[in-house]
């Protein structure tokens, strides 16, 4: 599938990927949308990925948010996280032997659709895709570690000023927020299941944060209006991630391009 | 900084992290000697030692070769989360040293031993061997999966489950690292920090351990623990085992 450079190079995944490995090559990042087999847009409120099912796809989001989540057989649900444009869905589908959770969309949402198979075949000759996607991982990982000391050990208002904080810097990367305002793409809801509180005390917790000067509300857009006292109160430690070029030894080539490695040089072909 | 007590000399061993990245993928001769050749030395860090430091900078992988330590993270009010165990086999430093400084702590649990890796020098290597990239990449999408669990543990899962799926987590996981038998393991681990993982006191962990004797799905002796029941046991938790699709090689 041909596409244009510009509109892979904008592509929110690729920002992404870029943020951590800024030297990351176009013929790599192009070999990887070689594995894409179709745009798909996809409908508010439709299950992707279903608990229990095997999958052999998986999707770049390019725009739209959805949710991820559990449900236990007698139907207690958790959101464990949200996925926003630059995102990657289904990996785990890909990787496992059935998908461990379900992914539903939450507004309409823009994607592209890739071969798992191929994706693997792309990435076992481009060792810095699979790199690259290791640190993606990586990062997602420090998400999930947010969410368990949201539940497990802050109060209600803590939990909602550190989840704005992080959701605003992850909005931010991909350029869906500026410096201190983004649209909330989530209902109270949602939010309630994801940081384990009613919707009515989401509510509550939003305007207590309004009414002490440390964010604004317009319907759904917020504005942050007191970052360095959100942080306080919320213990919130931003992710700098460090570029993955300065700590690789400067020996390596500066563009990570798996076309520079030479195929089955000193690996076994997979 | 922690400071490593001892140094061992760089001796061969056996090494739980090789058998779990082999369980992803069909891993060379070449890319396991390459591996092995990249660890720098190893230490031993003794019982209630911290490993790395929240908000120092640590660009090493610590890799688990013997013992358990547990990733915390201390708030400003002093409460204290525990995230994770790290089991043999475990990196860690994964994300922290991705990170300019560490966003969360790591502290033995009990005597360790370790190898470690500056992480610069595995990127490289994983550069140079497709292979190891590639079951590394299995490796930290299997670990998203596993904490992706924790969450529901912590917001939906009964006390009585969050113990069962534990004790189920933590068989899968020394099973996969070569460190456990069929249906018992080692776990030298207080009912405090057990608590502190899973949000319930250590009286509330330990009634619960009670609960899944006296239910006769488990059996604990000092720190053995072994699973009679294990498919009661999985239906009590609700334990979904995430089996990684057996190997990569086969795919193609």
């Amino acid at each position: 599938m041909s596409r244009s450079e510009a509109r892979i190079e904008g592509h929110p995944f690729v920002i992404r990927l870029r943020e951590i490995f800024p030297s990351l090559g176009l013929v790599t990042i192009s070999s990887l949308f070689e594995a894409v087999a179709e745009d798909l847009s996809i409908p508010p409120r439709r299950d992707i990925f279903v608990q229990g099912y095997k999958s052999p796809d998986y999707y770049l989001v390019e725009r739209g948010f959805a949710m991820r989540y559990h449900l236990l057989h007698d139907g207690r649900r958790q959101i464990y996280s949200v996925v926003v444009p630059g995102d990657v869905i289904g990996l785990a589908a890909t990787f496992l032997a059935v998908s461990p959770k379900s992914v539903c969309s939450l507004t309409e949402m823009q994607v592209q659709r890739l071969h798992a198979d191929r994706f693997l075949e792309i990435a076992s000759r481009s060792p810095p895709l699979s790199l690259a996607m290791m640190c993606y991982l990586t990062y997602e990982l420090s998400l999930h570690y947010d969410r368990l000391i949201e539940l497990g050990r802050q109060s209600p208002v803590e939990r909602v000023a550190h989840f704005l904080l992080r959701l605003h810097a992850r909005l931010q990367i991909v350029g869906c927020a500026n410096e201190t305002e983004f649209d909330m793409p989530l209902s109270q809801e949602v939010t309630g299941d994801l940081l384990g509180l009613s919707a009515p005390h989401v509510n509550r917790m939003l305007h207590r944060l309004c009414s002490d000067g440390l964010i604004s509300m317009r319907r759904r857009h917020i504005e942050l209006t007191d970052i360095e006292g959100l942080r306080r109160l919320s213990d919130f430690a931003p992710f700098a991630t460090v570029p993955v070029p300065q700590i690789l030894p400067s020996s390596e080539p500066a563009a990570c391009d798996g076309a520079e490695i030479p195929e089955g040089a000193g690996c076994e072909p997979l | 900084m922690p400071v490593p007590l001892r140094l061992v000399s760089n001796q061969p061993v056996s090494n739980p992290l090789i058998t779990r990245l082999c369980g992803y993928a069909a891993l060379s001769a070449e890319e396991i000697a390459g591996l092995d050749a990249a660890f720098e030395r190893r230490l031993v860090i003794k019982k209630r030692r911290d490993v790395i430091l929240e908000g120092y900078e640590s660009h090493r992988l610590h890799i688990a070769i013997s013992g358990f330590a547990a990733r915390y993270k201390l708030l400003a009010n002093g409460k204290r989360q525990v995230i994770s165990i790290v089991l043999p086999g475990d990196i860690i430093g994964m994300p922290s040293a991705f990170f300019r400084s560490s966003l969360y702590s790591v502290t033995a649990l009990s005597d360790m031993t370790m190898q470690v890796v500056r992480l610069d020098a595995f990127l490289a290597l994983c550069r140079r061997m497709p292979g190891l990239a590639i079951a590394m990449l299995w490796c930290s999408q299997h670990e998203l999966a596993t904490y992706a669990d924790h969450i529901v543990d912590v917001g939906r899962r009964s006390p009585l489950e969050r113990v069962a799926h534990f004790v189920l987590e933590m068989h899968a996981r020394l099973r996969a690292a070569g460190c456990a038998e069929d249906r018992s393991f080692e776990l030298p681990l207080s009912q405090e920090i057990i608590g502190d993982l899973l949000g319930l006191s250590a009286p509330h962990v330990n009634r619960m351990l009670h609960q899944l004797k006296a239910e006769r799905l488990i059996s604990v002796d000092r720190h053995q623990v072994m699973i009679n029941d294990p498919e009661g046991l999985q239906m009590l938790a609700q334990f979904e085992p995430l089996s990684p699709l057996a190997q990569v090689g086969s795919a193609h």
